[in-house]
């Protein structure tokens, strides 16, 4: 992970001639050089979807690569006009979704494991205001709705529009998640620094 | 900590968090991964547009109502005053037309959600139910076990078939939660259903409406909640549409 690219631009995506969405529209028509100019584009951003997750980050390649083939089978409900990311994003959604199923029901020890890390992040704050937490333990405090909703709009910058369009919700849904998912966080970082700042004077 | 100062936490945390892609992660796909996607690449037609998608949920089941009600008769409809028409039809059909409406969302990934369809079709429900419980309060000299058996089991033939025929006209749809969307094809079915009940059952007893009537939607429900939950979880492997694209 040393040379990242989460800075600088992908070089094969510098310049960005058409738009994901005529790809999509030539891979439709059966264009092979469209669909594999679309692969490269969408490998990176699938990626860092799946890394954003931490249940999925350790799969992420796979996760990856399992959406593209499931793109690829249901490439003919792309409607053409229509954006593509949001598309592309809710079957890479319900990719994670199965996968988090599937190792459910094959390991019930490991999810035992998960559930005490999560307990563990949730422990109380250190009520320094200099060592806030990061945004996964921040995160571990939120029901897993509105941990999806922020993740998708703070961590992946995605408008309210595309994160309802990805989530199969309506953007009143998104906005209200994400609300009183700003509350709840707010309240709990009010409560844990206060002590602190008393003492500090 | 004000409003201010957490919005800049937030970001700043979120900025940190945002995942770095690797130079090897950021390539393509394996080489035999593309070549095996692409070698089968055909043509394909795209799903229609929502208003046409929306069609193709809707027709079945007013084609089943239209059916229902030349069948079995429109004895429910003679026996009911305007104010209880309005009342009725108007949740069967607004619950009607929201289940096909969210179905024909379903069929598409990341489609646009412009309402709660579910507060849409609770509310549809809650006013029929209400009108049920208010005004249907006749007694009836006949054999009303008879008469819930009779309606229960027209009510489940009259889903099971919309149900079908849906699934037929909409096979081409992606459904990536096989739940949910077998919940709402069998909310569709069993709205159709309650107009087909509720045009030819003259019985304005309010017992038999939620014993007969809702009975045959509540089973549907139930049972496409249990179908769909055994699809999801057998068939994870794979996005799950009905037909092969052509």
């Amino acid at each position: 992970m040393d040379e990242t690219l989460n800075s600088e631009p992908l070089p094969f995506a510098e310049p960005a001639p058409i738009p994901l969405e005529a790809l999509m529209r030539k891979y439709q028509q059966a264009d092979r050089t469209a669909a594999e100019s679309l692969f490269q584009m969408l490998v990176p951003l699938l990626t860092r979807f799946f890394l954003s997750m931490p249940d999925a980050r350790q799969a992420a390649d796979d996760l990856a690569q399992e959406t593209l083939l499931r793109v690829h089978r249901a490439r003919h409900s792309y409607r053409p006009g229509e954006p593509l990311l949001p598309w592309v994003y809710a079957i890479a959604r319900h990719v994670r979704v199965d996968q988090y199923r599937k190792q459910r029901r094959t390991s019930k020890h490991e999810e035992v494991v998960e559930t005490e890390k999560l307990q563990a992040q949730a422990a109380p704050l250190q009520n320094s205001p200099q060592n806030m937490p990061d945004f996964d333990t921040l995160m571990s405090y939120l029901p897993e709705s509105q941990r999806e909703v922020l993740r998708m709009l703070k961590v992946l910058g995605m408008t309210v529009e595309e994160v309802a369009r990805v989530t199969s919700s309506t953007a009143g849904s998104v906005k209200q998640k994400s609300h009183r998912a700003y509350e709840k966080l707010r309240s709990i970082l009010t409560r844990e620094t206060a002590p602190a700042k008393a003492a500090n004077g | 900590m004000n409003r201010e100062d957490f919005e800049i936490y937030l970001e700043r945390a979120a900025k940190v968090a945002r995942p770095a892609v690797s130079r090897e992660q950021g390539e393509m796909p394996a080489p035999v991964l593309t070549k095996n996607i692409l070698s089968d690449l055909k043509p394909v037609r795209p799903l229609p547009p929502a208003p046409i998608l929306l069609l193709f949920c809707l027709i079945p089941a007013l084609i089943v109502v239209a059916w229902g009600g030349k069948i079995l008769g429109l004895a429910g409809w003679e026996a009911q005053s305007w104010i209880l028409r309005i009342l009725l039809f108007g949740a069967s059909g607004i619950a009607l037309l929201t289940a096909s409406y969210s179905f024909s969302l379903r069929m598409v990934p990341g489609a646009r959600r412009r309402f709660s369809t579910l507060t849409v079709q609770l509310a549809a429900a809650i006013l029929f139910i209400g009108t049920a419980a208010i005004a249907f309060h006749h007694k009836y000299a006949i054999d009303m076990a008879a008469a819930d058996e009779l309606c229960f089991k027209n009510g489940l033939i009259m889903a099971v078939i919309t149900f079908s025929l849906t699934f037929l006209a909409t096979r081409r749809g992606v459904w990536l939660d096989r739940l949910a969307s077998s919940v709402q094809l069998a909310a569709l079915a069993s709205s159709a259903a309650l107009l087909v009940l509720t045009l030819y059952c003259p019985v304005l007893a309010a017992s038999h409406v939620f014993i007969a009537h809702f009975g045959a939607v509540g089973v549907t429900l139930l049972v496409a909640w249990f179908v769909g939950r055994l699809l999801r979880d057998k068939g994870s492997s794979g996005v799950s549409s009905g037909k092969q694209p052509e």
